[in-house]
This record gives structure tokens, C-alpha cells and sequence, in this order.
């Protein structure tokens, strides 16, 4: 798809969403392609043109094995983020253009990564609407949304002043945790916070070789202890790994 | 951030707080279709913490924080005046403003006036990042017009504060009212007692459309002119009921009772049946 960028229309939202609460249209979940008509859709107001989008499925492609979901979404990220680079916060927060995207271009990867079929008749509206949708618009249904977390990740760790810029979107890609306690938490909003927590590790892999999990949730849990008398938000990405650094004993022993 | 007295491990200034002197802030924003600006005027009444801002070792900041957009940044100055501008597109509804006074490096030997003479003798190795200061913080809208406005919907809508008076944030939609928290507290107690509805009307929703109606009719109303509430209250003031009256700034009171049904006589009428009830 290329040229206009679309929108759905506020009143189409609002009656699919009412449809999936009624636990009606699931079966369109299944169908090969979901249909809007014309007057569903709305021109985006933002500047950006519509793009041709094409994620990597889930899967083998091309010989390139995608040995997890991490490097799959660690992929797709880039690919997303690269196509819509110029999008600003507030239309990135527009659940029309997310719901849009995810019933349109990606489909097909929202039916192969999601796993909607194997879920309960009863609990399958509640699934869609928290995968496919952004109900109501929080930093939790946006990591939840499989197709926003994806760009917000990008966004949020995009540093063109790295070697390689999405050095840190693939360390938050790398585990779920960092979904829940970095895009949905209070200090992950703030950048230097945020590269700091991610660069630290990424510069200590010895000490996050074993029971990794266990030590980001742990310093995860210390920067939001810290971060209740210092304002983290006001010192450097620098100073947040100092913070990390002399913690480095308590970490090992985690 | 939440900021409570367990997290601190030395009193700050704050209100109801340890420290002697106070700490307000006074913030204004303004927010237009392209451009949010916040204003803040800080006052500090503590000679120990005006030194050290004097020194450069302590800062006015401003944390401002939306979840919507996944974002937050800290601010910071030296003077008590801040003036900061956002292009609209970066921030998007709720968005919080929390004052402080922070440490911009190490302070060995921090000492202050404390009411509890505990401290008295005590002094404070202080990290750069650390909070010294807290006025409080508020909340301000960025709505986004998606497609036009819809019909119907609460005009205004109340929410609460860390001040002590009633504000009217015209910058938002709905239109808020913020009370001071203890006031909002029992506010939500008793809004469901029907006998004293027309009272709330009077309190709260009848100064706030003098101040609409005032704004709407003075020099500023084009600040106002893409807000939903703007656009209901003109078919409101175009209708037949109201279009004949003069519509000037001298004229809002009696159009603000007339689109309230005479709130105020409503009131004095429910008062004096709640005091015959315990007569």
C-alpha cells in the first residue's frame, strides 16, 4: 500500500470494539483478510504518506532462521520504526492508525504471532482487543498492542549516535520484562533512564549471562526505589549506569 | 511520581513537611493547537536552600511526564521564573507537572531548619539528583481533535489538586475544575445527594461559566476557538433562548444564570428545605 496514509473512522472503532465486547465478528479473526469499506476510513492528518510495509511472519523466511519471538519482534521493530520514522508522539498515540495497521498490513503477522485460536470461545474478544487494539489508550495496552510495542520500542531506543542505532531496541526486545517494567513504568519514560538501565547491561554481559530475568526485575526494582528520593530524570545516562555500577556485587549475587 | 515521606531519607522541603519555610509554585499553561507552554513562578522561604540555589548546587525543576506518549523530562533552572514551549505533537492529554528543588551535584554537609529538633544535630550527604524540594504537582489536558466534535458530553469535569484554591482550566475539554484535594474528597461524598445538586451548580459550575463566558467574550477567545466546549457553548449563545441578549462580558452573569435555570435561587430554596427538615 502506498500513497495516503488511513485512519479509521472514531465511530468504526467504537462499534467494532462494542461488536467484540458483545462477543460478536470473532470470526473474522480467522478470515484472510479483514474488510473495511470507504467510508470506514479516514485520511490521516499526518504528513506521512502511506508506506508499503512488509513484516517479517513468523517463521522461516529466506533462509534466515528467526531462532525466537525476540529477534522476530527485534526485526519488525526496525522495519516499522524505519517506515514511519517521522511519526510524532501524538499520531503514534492514535488507536485509529494502530487499528488500522494492525488489521491491514499486518494481518497476517497479527494472526501468526498471536494465539487467538488456542484461546477459550469466551476469553477470544477480550484476546483481540488487547492485541489488535488500544483500549483504552495506556502505556499498558500499547506494549500489549503486538504491532505499537513494536514502534514504541523502536522509538523509545532509537539512538543515532550509536554504532549501530537499535543496539538497545534489540536489548529491549530481548526480554518481556523490559515491556512491563520500561514502557509501562514511570522512570522508563525518561530517556536517560531508560539507555542507561539498557546500555548497562548491555556492557556487562558476564554478569547477565546466568538468571538474567532475575537481575534486570532486580535492578529494574532498585531504579524505581531509588528513583522515589532522585530524580532520576534529572541526571545523564552516565550517571544512571554509575548508580548501576556500584550495585554490580548485589546484582552478581542475585 | 508518587512522593511519599517513607521513600526520603531526610526531610524535604515540602508542605506539612519537616523542614522550616515553605516552597510554592504557581503554574500556567497554555495550550494551543501547535504549542504548549508552561509558565512557573517558584517561591523558596528558606535561607539555607536560597544559598545554595544562589551557588548553583541546587536547582528549580520542572518534571513533566506523560504516560500517553511515553514520555518524561526534567527541567531545570536557576531562575524562579521558567518559561518552557512544546510543539503540541510531542505530549498528549493528561500531562503532569511536578515542582522540585533538586541537587545539580554533591553536597557533603547539607544542613537545614528542621521543625523536629531529631535533626537538629544531623547532616546529609546529598547526591546530585537528589530532591531537597516539593510544592506539589497539577495535571493539564493536550486534547487532540481527531474529527469534529461531538455532540453532548460533559462540558466541564472535576478533578482535584495539590493547591488550596478552586482553578478553571480552560485549556482542556472538557473544561476541568480542579478542587483542592480535601475539598475534592468530600466532594464525591455528597455529589450524590440529589438535594443538594443545585448547590454544587452554584459552587462550582456557575463561577466557572462566569469565567467562560468572560473569556468567550474578551480578547483572549481565540486562544479558545478549536475547543469543543467553545464551539457547544456558540451554538448555545446562537440559539433563540439566548440570541437576542447582548453578549458581552457585562451580560455573562445573567447568561450564565440563564443556562443554569437560576442556580442560585434553586440553591437558597434547597438550603432552606434541608434547614426546615431540622427544624
Amino acid at each position: 500500500m502506498q500513497g495516503k496514509q488511513y485512519v479509521i473512522k472514531s465511530t468504526r472503532l467504537r462499534k467494532m470494539k462494542d461488536e467484540l465486547r458483545n462477543n460478536q465478528k470473532v470470526e473474522l479473526y480467522s478470515k484472510r483478510i479483514y474488510v473495511f469499506e470507504d467510508k470506514d476510513l479516514l485520511s490521516s492528518k499526518t504528513k506521512i504518506p502511506g508506506k508499503m510495509v512488509k513484516p517479517i511472519l513468523p517463521g522461516i523466511l529466506s533462509g534466515l532462521r528467526l531462532r525466537s519471538y525476540a529477534e522476530l519482534e527485534y526485526q519488525n521493530a526496525k522495519i516499522l520504526f524505519e517506515a514511519y520514522k517521522k511519526l510524532t508522539p501524538e499520531d503514534a498515540s492514535d488507536e485509529r492508525f494502530w487499528t488500522y495497521i494492525t488489521h491491514t498490513i499486518f494481518w497476517d503477522y497479527m494472526k501468526r504471532r498471536t494465539n487467538l485460536s488456542s484461546q477459550p470461545k469466551n476469553k477470544k474478544s477480550d484476546y483481540i482487543l488487547r492485541h489488535w487494539f488500544l483500549d483504552p489508550l495506556s502505556p499498558k495496552t500499547i506494549a500489549r498492542n503486538d504491532v505499537s510495542r513494536l514502534w514504541w520500542g523502536a522509538y523509545i531506543t532509537y539512538d543515532e549516535k550509536m554504532k549501530n542505532p537499535y543496539a538497545l531496541t534489540k536489548q529491549l526486545f530481548s526480554m518481556q520484562d523490559y515491556s512491563r517494567t520500561l514502557i509501562e513504568g514511570t522512570q522508563g519514560r525518561n530517556r536517560s533512564v531508560l539507555h542507561g538501565v539498557l546500555e548497562f547491561v548491555i556492557d556487562n554481559q558476564e554478569l547477565f549471562k546466568e538468571r538474567k530475568e532475575a537481575k534486570v526485575r532486580f535492578i529494574m526494582r532498585m531504579v524505581n526505589r531509588i528513583g522515589g528520593y532522585r530524580l532520576l530524570s534529572s541526571i545523564s545516562k552516565e550517571e544512571v549506569k554509575e548508580i548501576l555500577r556500584k550495585k554490580e556485587t548485589e546484582i552478581s549475587l542475585i | 511520581m508518587r512522593l511519599d515521606n517513607f521513600s526520603l531519607p531526610h526531610p524535604i522541603l515540602r508542605p506539612d513537611g519537616n523542614v522550616k519555610g515553605d516552597f510554592n509554585t504557581h503554574v500556567r499553561v497554555n495550550v494551543k493547537r501547535d504549542e504548549v507552554k508552561i509558565m512557573a513562578d517558584m517561591i523558596v522561604t528558606n535561607d539555607v536552600l536560597n544559598k545554595l540555589i544562589e551557588e548553583k548546587k541546587v536547582a528549580f525543576g520542572l518534571d513533566i511526564s506523560c504516560k500517553y506518549v511515553i514520555y518524561r523530562e526534567f527541567i531545570q533552572s536557576f531562575d524562579k521564573k521558567m518559561e518552557l514551549s512544546f510543539p503540541a505533537s510531542r505530549l498528549r492529554s493528561t500531562t503532569q507537572v511536578s515542582c522540585y528543588l533538586v541537587a545539580v551535584e554533591h553536597i557533603s554537609n547539607y544542613k537545614n531548619n528542621y521543625h523536629n529538633d531529631i535533626y537538629d544535630d544531623r547532616s546529609f550527604k546529598i547526591s546530585k539528583g537528589e530532591i531537597l524540594g516539593y510544592s506539589g504537582k497539577d495535571a493539564f489536558e493536550v486534547p487532540k481533535d481527531w474529527e469534529e466534535p461531538e455532540v453532548g458530553g460533559a462540558f466541564f469535569a472535576i478533578h482535584k489538586h495539590s493547591g488550596k484554591e478552586v482553578k478553571y482550566e480552560l485549556g482542556s475539554d472538557p473544561i476541568l475544575i480542579k478542587l483542592p484535594k480535601k475539598d475534592y474528597e468530600v466532594y464525591r461524598k455528597i455529589k450524590k445527594n440529589k438535594k443538594m445538586k443545585t448547590v454544587f451548580y452554584t459552587l462550582y459550575a456557575y463561577p466557572a461559566m462566569l469565567y467562560v463566558l468572560s473569556e468567550t467574550f474578551g480578547e483572549r477567545k481565540d486562544t479558545y476557538e478549536h475547543r469543543k466546549w467553545y464551539k457547544r457553548l456558540r451554538e448555545v449563545l446562537n440559539s433563540d433562548r439566548f440570541r437576542q441578549l447582548p453578549q458581552g462580558q457585562e451580560n455573562a452573569p445573567k447568561i450564565a444564570q440563564m443556562i443554569f435555570q437560576y442556580p442560585l435561587t434553586r440553591s437558597i430554596n434547597d438550603i432552606e428545605r434541608v434547614v426546615n427538615e431540622f427544624d
